[in-house]
């Protein structure tokens, strides 16, 4: 009898949804996702529903929307009785593990304490640098003759803090990091092969969570060499366009994270392209690793009955709209993401659909695809069919929602609490408690350059939009507790 | 503070009453010489405002001084999750013991006795309803002591009462009748069962939740109250033919098919007469309400408690009575349904006979009854305290900007769609959104306090419109949870 379908789930880091070569980007080389696009379904519209760590982990996790886990900021452990993806394929004879990052429970300055979480085999490494002794890629690196701490090409006591913020001693954005060969993408898909080769005989799930391409911007030498920032396009942003938009894009522009972090202002073009360049290359080295665990599969012939994903937690601005990494900003290049599913002989090849789904719909997703029943606390819903091909791949969700509730540390007074709704046609983004928000004509200007959230002639839209938003807010309610009877 | 000047709180909760029955805060039509006390003694809230307008989701989120759907306890006939903390846990770990009789309905009743969570209760005189469908009912238990049992005195058949649940109408057509005589009836039972304990814990600091079940339907005051109103010289439910054409369907519905979703008692299928009866036995059964609470005052004083104790007169949430031909409760957040009294008596250090405007939740009392004993307030709770006003330390007529209420497919009774409404109120405006729906309400409460003309569709008011249909979005967001409490950066 066959046995239930595997999963290698592959979940980056802060991945832009253009980076990768089959699905547009020219620039950038992919060979092994683009194989993936070949043999799968790619979801061109795939949104996260926060643009930050944590809560979008959360979610995704448990198919719950981020204020519904109560996992709604970095720097706070998910309740207890939240239910993960994993316990549930757990407790349905799945053997699940993990390598890298989880992130559902603090994480600056101690080992993340974990929830039942359902994972048997847990290889930890939140970041790639020695500032966890829990750190077992660290712990990798060290066994293998030299110390981490000496081949890094900063000191711990600096390295240790780069993952904040880009700013380097010397003000480099960019630079060589950990050989590929040692690198933690190298190990995380290391520990996966292991793991894969172990467990032919059961149903596995593995989560593949690197750190990449997560700033500092700091590739494998020999990756970093193959991107010349001249072959890079520059950031896409348009002087003045932040003028009519809220405060904390125009202090981000200063400096991100807050004003702690690169700024897009003092940094010349020429540098900009220096971190698109060492980003892409980031990824690419990621690419090639994929490539490993899809050898790792085929040897073990282990490749047709394996659901592979792709995906990232959130985006990453990249200087666009003149930002750099992450805050509170919802724009499509911080809240899309890649998205690709494959696994030829049971779901299409090649397919691409246009459909507005969230990462949210990805765990009903998965337990329909392993035939098990999609329990009520869920929120999302499953897209199988049109992975399956029996449905329009045109069309899933009318919308998607995203929230950044104050997520991170880095401003208040105002402290931002964001909402956003983006269809086909438009994105609102409300923040509660200001006046200013955002309204995009995402046909017309996809860019998301002209904020017409005062102008006249949209003001029946925007409070079209602005009911959608508070609709999509009321309806993340918890459908949990189950109601009972009358009274 | 000290423990001998921790006060004790008596907490007098009913159950659906409206905020306008009170004689002394200006209903001329209804007789409440006690809670008029309470008034001439303390502070009252003309503005108090439940954040749910049915009872286990408004009990949640007062019991907790959190948001109802932050409680996730959003519906009736649902269990609140474990985890929320009452603040009569919060009391009883530090020092108070809590008693209870009546209601609680933080879990279902529907056929049982409701689940308890670590609610901090030490006496629990567990009575949901007045009615024997529950064994372990203390109340009919009591009764049932007394000498008759309750069948025999109650005037409805109980198989016919329980077919129609706690419906409003009787098998003679009748909307209101007598029930049971006072001093064999729940309100009496329920401030027996605090006096007892009253005498009982006179050397520790105290809670104890009084819950009875009236003024909600039925409407059965006991006949000596009922006699004292005449129909005919009550007015008439507040209500205009065609002011429900504009407004969302489930008004409509209930005005002409019933309540609860057409299983109950509709505006349209009874008479003017029948609608005053039913107002007049409303009065009755809150008339006896008072009766109770002077017993209650009277020993405090007998006790030599009356000093140091904490009155608290409110409600969980009103009662449509009729107003805009629509009886009970359901997915409608008028002021009828939604403000609540709310007086606070405490004369040795609240100010007397003190009347504020001031727009406060009810998911405000939590965190000033913490506020009052020196505890500190968690930072789970969400409400804000009001204590400076009640010590005349602050701006008597402002505390919050807005009231927040919600109605999350509150009840079983109402689908297609299910209701998910949310409201802001301020001073100025009120706005119902209705979540999936384009048509909302919106009312002028300067001008048009009645509520009867919706501006939703006013061409006039598409500004206005806008900017509370933000607020509302806003409030919404703002009642997100505030744990867990973020611990670090990442």
């Amino acid at each position: 009898m066959k046995k239930q379908p595997n999963i290698l789930w592959i979940c980056t880091d802060q991945q832009r949804f253009d980076t990768i070569h089959a699905l547009g980007n020219s620039h950038i080389h992919t060979p092994n996702l683009d194989r993936l696009v070949e043999e799968g379904v790619s979801f061109l519209h795939a949104y996260v529903q926060s643009p930050v760590c944590s809560p979008s982990r959360a979610s995704f996790l448990t198919g719950r929307y981020p204020r519904t886990t109560r996992m709604r900021q970095n720097g706070t452990q998910i309740p207890a009785d939240e239910v993960l993806i994993s316990r549930i394929l757990a407790d349905n004879e799945y053997r699940c593990g993990l390598a890298g990052k989880l992130h559902l429970g603090p994480c600056d300055g101690q080992m993340e304490e974990r929830i039942d979480d359902g994972y048997h085999d847990f290889h930890w490494s939140h970041g790639p640098w020695s500032k966890w002794e829990e750190n077992a890629y660290i712990e990798w690196v060290d066994s293998k003759g030299k110390p981490w701490e000496d081949i890094y090409p900063f000191p711990p006591e600096i390295a240790n803090k780069l993952g904040s913020h880009v700013l380097s001693p010397g003000g480099k954005q960019a630079w060589a990091g950990m050989p590929a060969l040692l690198h933690q993408s190298y190990w995380c898909a290391e520990k996966a092969i292991e793991f894969i080769n172990e467990n032919r005989d059961t149903p596995w799930m593995f989560s593949v969570n690197p750190f990449d391409p997560h700033h500092p911007f700091d590739p494998p030498k020999e990756y970093l060499d193959r991107y010349s920032p001249d072959s890079v396009p520059s950031p896409r942003y348009t002087e003045g366009e932040l003028l009519n938009k809220p405060i904390f894009q125009q202090a981000d522009h200063l400096g991100a994270m807050g004003g702690r972090g690169i700024s897009f202002k003092d940094t010349s073009d020429r540098v900009h392209r220096e971190i698109t360049a060492a980003y892409y290359a980031m990824i690419e080295n990621v690419d090639d690793n994929i490539g490993r665990l899809l050898q790792a599969l085929d040897e073990s012939g282990q490749r047709e009955n394996t659901l592979v994903i792709f995906m990232s937690d959130h985006g990453e601005m990249l200087g666009d709209h003149g930002i750099y990494l992450k805050g509170p900003f919802l724009y499509d290049v911080a809240v899309r993401v890649p998205l690709i599913l494959s696994c030829p002989g049971s779901i299409k090849s090649g397919l691409r659909s246009e459909a507005l789904v969230e990462l949210v719909d990805l765990a009903p997703t998965l337990l329909n695809f392993a035939d098990i029943p999609i329990p009520e606390r869920m929120q999302g819903r499953s897209f199988l069919d049109i992975c399956t091909g029996d449905a329009d791949p045109g069309c899933h969700k009318e919308y998607v929602y995203a929230e950044y509730y104050n997520a991170l540390t880095n401003h208040r007074d105002p402290t931002p609490y964001l909402t956003m709704v983006r269809d086909k046609k438009f994105k609102i983004v409300v923040y509660s408690g200001m006046e200013l928000g955002e309204l995009y004509d995402m046909e017309n200007d996809p860019g998301e350059v002209t904020n017409l959230w005062n102008k006249p002639e949209y003001r029946e839209i925007r409070f079209q939009y602005l009911q959608k938003c508070l609709d999509a807010s009321v309806f993340t309610i918890d459908p949990l507790p189950k109601r009972v009877g009358e009274f | 503070m000290k423990q001998k000047e921790l006060p004790n709180i008596l907490w007098i909760c009913t159950d659906q009453q409206r905020f306008d029955t009170i004689h002394a805060l200006g209903n001329p039509h209804i007789n409440t010489p006690n809670i008029d006390r309470l008034v001439g003694n303390g502070v009252s809230f003309s503005n108090a405002y439940c954040q749910n307008p049915v009872c286990s989701p408004s009990r949640a989120s007062f019991l907790t001084g959190r948001y109802p759907r932050t409680t996730r306890l959003r519906q009736n006939g649902a269990k609140i999750p474990e985890d929320e903390i009452l603040i009569t846990k919060i009391l009883r770990d530090h020092g108070y013991v809590c008693g209870l009789s009546g209601k609680l309905h933080l879990a279902p009743c529907q056929g049982r006795v409701e689940e308890r969570i670590d609610d901090g209760y030490a006496e629990f005189h567990w009575s949901h309803g007045p009615w024997p469908k529950w064994k372990e009912n203390q109340y009919i238990q009591w009764v049932n002591r007394q000498g008759e049992p309750w069948e025999e005195l109650y005037s409805v058949s109980p198989e016919l009462f329980r077919k129609l649940g706690a419906a409003a109408e009787d098998k003679e057509g009748r909307q209101a009748w007598a029930g049971i005589p006072v001093h064999l009836h729940q309100s009496y039972w329920c401030a027996e069962k605090a006096i007892e304990f009253m005498h009982k814990y006179r050397d520790a600091p105290w809670l104890f939740s009084v819950n009875p079940f009236d003024p909600h339907h039925p409407f059965d005051p006991p006949a000596e109250f009922l006699a004292r109103y005449d129909p005919d010289r009550l007015p008439p439910p507040s209500y205009q033919e065609g002011e429900l054409d504009d407004k969302p369907i489930y008004q409509s519905q209930a005005c002409r098919k019933g309540a609860s979703g057409g299983a109950h008692l509709s505006f349209e299928g009874t008479t003017d007469r029948q609608h005053r009866q039913i107002k007049a036995a409303y009065y009755a059964m809150i008339e006896n309400v008072d009766y109770n609470v002077g017993r209650l005052i009277d020993a405090l004083e007998d006790t030599a408690q009356l000093e140091n104790t904490l009155i608290l007169f409110t409600s969980d949430h009103g009662e449509m009575l009729g107003d805009h031909g629509i009886f009970l409760k359901g997915p409608y957040l008028y002021d009828p349904a939604v403000r609540v009294p709310l007086i606070l008596s405490y004369p040795r250090k609240f100010q007397r006979g003190v009347r504020s405007d001031a727009l406060v939740e009810l998911v405000d009392l939590a965190p000033t009854l913490l506020d009052l004993i020196g505890f500190p307030i968690p930072e789970r709770m969400q409400g804000r305290s009001f204590l400076s006003i009640c010590h005349g330390e602050n701006d008597l007529h402002h505390h919050k900007d807005y009231v927040y209420s919600e109605f999350y497919n509150s009840s079983a009774s109402y689908r297609d769609p299910y209701p998910y409404l949310t409201m802001v109120r301020d001073k100025k405006f009120k706005i119902v959104a209705y979540g999936g729906m384009e048509l909302g309400e919106l009312y002028d409460m300067e001008n048009d306090p009645g509520e009867v003309i919706n501006l939703w569709n006013d061409a006039g008011y598409r500004d206005v419109r806008f900017q509370y249909l933000k607020k509302c979005l806003d409030a919404s967001v703002f009642t997100i949870d505030p744990l867990p409490e973020r611990v670090g950066e990442y």
